[in-house]
């Protein structure tokens, strides 16, 4: 593919992109109804979940899971206590290095 | 007593920036390692902004998908920030900066944002500007210098942005227990519609919007 090809492909996926964000966001006040605000209150717990099933096999390569399980283990310990996430995030990546140096050595 | 001045980013953020840096950077060493230019790699990061559809560009530009249809794939990749947008922007009263500011929601500002109380655009902003600059630098410096990070470290921080979801669903379920019903039913719909490929996450939200919904049913009934 040329420059101006992939030029076009880049501006064409953000515009799409950039409307898909924009318009929905333009209009969000519009969808009042009680029921479907009742049904998108649960889309963010809902995307934590789907994101975690989806990035959890490929989060630590290669495929480690136990490393994974084990360091998400200690997120959510550290998580239990109320006190921010940066605890928790930066306990999961030193168990993942540790669980990877192991692994890999 | 003086009331504490907010910094200039929210704690939340760092984690989000420090998990996206090492998929930035892979991302921008995997567009040059197909040979596309480096600047096709930083302009798709700075205005797509979108991770699993930049790395779906590239797979579709690497196996010569057709154009047209390499655009609306990654359009319907993207399909689910409209859901992510409306979930969010409904609660919020910020008028017309409303629409601009969803330009640089992604599906980890989002979760973290929409958890707790509503937020004034400034927070939004304290929230997102970090991991954006990260995703833009990240990928700049993968096309720049693809293997200066030592390996382990750059697999290692692939479990933050993980880490920083199960610490947000901690706080959240502590918080409220029905939120525990839609994540549940989120991962379910994630393995059920993981067939569906990029498809999955909105599989996933759908039913965990709907396991939220009957859970609030259910505890007003009971109510």
């Amino acid at each position: 593919m040329n420059s101006l090809t992939l030029l076009t492909f880049v501006l064409a996926a953000a515009l799409g992109t950039a409307l898909i964000r924009f318009l929905p966001a333009r209009y969000a006040h519009h969808a009042a109804d009680p029921r479907l605000e009742r049904l998108l209150q649960g889309v963010p717990a809902a995307a934590l979940g789907a994101l975690l099933v989806t990035g959890f096999t490929s989060a630590l390569p290669p495929h480690d899971l136990v490393t994974t399980a084990l360091s998400l283990g200690v997120a959510a310990l550290l998580a239990w206590r109320p006190g921010g996430v940066l605890w928790p995030v930066l306990g999961a990546v030193a168990v993942a290095a540790t669980g990877l140096y192991i692994h890999l050595g | 007593m003086e009331k504490r001045r907010p910094g200039l980013i929210d704690p939340r953020a760092l984690p989000i920036a420090v998990g996206y840096l090492p998929v930035a950077f892979a991302f921008g060493l995997s567009a040059v390692a197909i040979h596309l230019p480096g600047w096709f790699a930083v302009l798709l990061s700075l205005l797509v902004y979108a991770g699993a559809s930049q790395f779906a560009a590239l797979h579709l530009l690497a196996s010569g998908t057709p154009f047209l249809a390499g655009i609306v794939a990654i359009w319907l990749i993207n399909l689910r920030m409209a859901l992510e947008a409306l979930s969010f922007f409904r609660r919020v009263d910020w008028g017309h900066l409303r629409p601009h500011l969803s330009l640089l929601l992604t599906d980890e500002t989002f979760v973290a944002a929409s958890l707790g109380d509503a937020m004034s655009p400034a927070a939004y902003v304290r929230l997102v500007w970090l991991p954006y600059t990260a995703w833009v630098l990240g990928s700049l410096i993968g096309v720049l210098a693809g293997d200066l990070l030592p390996l382990l470290l750059r697999h290692a921080f692939g479990i933050a942005i993980e880490a920083l979801f199960v610490s947000l669903l901690v706080g959240a379920v502590r918080a409220d227990a029905r939120t525990a019903w839609a994540a549940a039913a989120g991962a379910a719909g994630a393995i059920l519609g993981s067939p569906l490929g990029g498809w999955s996450l909105v599989v996933g939200m759908v039913l965990g919007a709907l396991a939220y919904f009957l859970a609030t049913a259910r505890a007003e009934r009971a109510a």
